[in-house]
């Protein structure tokens, strides 16, 4: 009765270690798609309000769609310094994350606070229904995404 | 009687004066605003500051397969700027691409776009430029690698790549076009980042505007020409107009790199005729079947 008790302790460890390996592993591919899910939402907002006013739509309503748009940027962007907080590099290599988030984490914190501020100017001005302020603020969140893009993502494609 | 017509005869003579007086006045500040518009879409602080430094006096690094290059000092300071240049040396440096001394420009400073540019054009940027600060900073000189650091070695580079300008309009396209072409090729020089280069660091004129991925500090730059599956085919007016003015490709992801600043400082400036003139010259284009993908380290 003794003796399969190694066996299958050593059996126990290796499955718990390996398991680990393969947890960490799929810990850090879970962290870097939640990351990437949470800047696509924002850029599919984005892509949303560009379509809006455009006109390339049958909507008629341009205030109410840009200004939920705008609030789904606000609470997306709200989420990004959490997203990205813990440095991993990324199993799959799919990262377009530059190095500089982490080494300059104050300035990356700064960038989403600006996106935070301008889309919230924008689902006002949204609110207004006016389209030459509706066009003003979109500027600014525009200017938000491509500083904060400028410094903190390498395209791959 | 006379005593009436002295003054007459004063007035006679001075009116004349000061109206050409202020007529210059008037054409001296039409060419400043003219030369701002133009300073901006030509992005000529891009090269010749460095970042968070004083505007135009220099510095920034150029990365590129020949070395890299540091742009020159252009604020209007005598010693270190351009202060002493004159029309003819402004003019000379952009159209031809030769210093005040004679010595051939290396062309990472874009003269093959800029000699596109007409006379006027060209001399409003220097009376903006002559507005803006002096500042007293050294220029750093190029560190370019064997043999690209010899200058005498542009004159071949120049007699197979360089052909002087101004552009002409081509009567065959709209007014839309024309200012396109004039926007693109010349001013805001899009042709030199977007068309692939040979070994000789020459653009490839079969590919104008294919897109490369060799593009300044290590980006991927994308082919604009309008074919449908590898370039801007099915982009809408609106599309370009969204891009120009605000870094917005179609699906709502905002550039970075390089063209942030490209459309931060300069297209974002542009008045919307002018941002149609560019999307109706791009349209217009021949398009080339090219796929630009960043190689594999």
């Amino acid at each position: 009765m003794n003796k399969p008790i190694l066996p299958a302790a050593l059996f126990a460890a290796m499955a718990a270690f390996g398991g680990n390996a393969v947890l960490a592993d799929d810990h850090a591919a879970g962290a870097v798609k939640y990351r990437q899910a949470v800047m696509k939402v924002i850029g599919d907002h984005m892509g949303g309000i560009s379509m809006v006013m455009k006109g390339e739509t049958e909507v008629e309503d341009t205030g109410l769609h840009v200004g939920e748009h705008a609030k789904g940027i606000n609470a997306s962007a709200m989420l990004i310094a959490g997203a990205f907080k813990a440095k991993i590099d990324d199993p799959s290599g799919s990262t377009e994350a530059k190095s500089e988030i982490w080494s300059d984490w104050d300035g990356f914190v700064k960038a989403a606070e600006k996106l935070e501020a301008t889309s919230a100017a924008l689902a006002e001005a949204a609110a207004t229904g006016d389209k030459d302020a509706m066009g003003a603020a979109l500027k600014e969140v525009g200017g938000a995404c491509g500083g904060c893009h400028k410094a903190f993502r390498q395209k791959k494609s | 009687m006379t005593f009436r017509l002295v003054p007459f005869l004063i007035f006679l003579v001075l009116a004349p004066a000061a109206l050409a007086f202020t007529w210059a006045a008037h054409a001296q500040e039409d060419a400043v605003e003219r030369g701002r518009y133009l300073f901006a879409v030509a992005g000529c602080q891009g090269c010749h500051t460095v970042k968070g430094g004083e505007l135009l006096a220099g510095g920034r690094a150029l990365k590129t397969p020949f070395g890299t290059f540091y742009g020159p000092n252009i604020t209007p300071e005598p010693e270190h700027g351009i202060g002493r240049w004159s029309d003819a040396d402004f003019l000379r440096a952009l159209r031809e691409g030769v210093s005040p001394d004679g010595d051939f420009y290396y062309p990472a400073f874009p003269y093959l776009s800029f000699t596109g540019m007409t006379d006027e054009d060209i001399l409003a940027i220097k009376a903006y430029i002559f507005t803006l600060p002096p500042v007293a900073e050294p220029r750093r000189d190029h560190d370019l690698d064997f043999p690209y650091n010899i200058r005498v070695g542009l004159a071949p580079w120049r007699w197979r790549y360089f052909k002087p300008g101004p552009l002409k309009p081509d009567p065959g396209h709209g007014e839309a076009w024309n200012r396109g072409a004039y926007l693109v090729q010349a001013v805001a020089h899009c042709v030199e980042c977007h068309t692939p280069r040979d070994f000789l660091g020459g653009p490839k004129k079969d590919m104008a505007f294919a897109g490369t991925a060799e593009g300044p500090e290590g980006t991927v730059v994308p082919n604009i020409t309008p074919n449908k599956q590898t370039g801007l085919g099915d982009w809408s007016a609106g599309d370009f107009d969204f891009f120009l003015s605000l870094g917005m490709m179609p699906d709502g992801d905002v550039v970075g790199d390089v063209m942030y600043e490209v459309v931060q400082s300069g297209t974002s400036k542009l008045t919307r005729a002018d941002r149609e003139a560019i999307a109706a010259y791009l349209q217009a284009l021949p398009p080339i079947l090219h796929v630009v993908e960043r190689k594999k380290p």
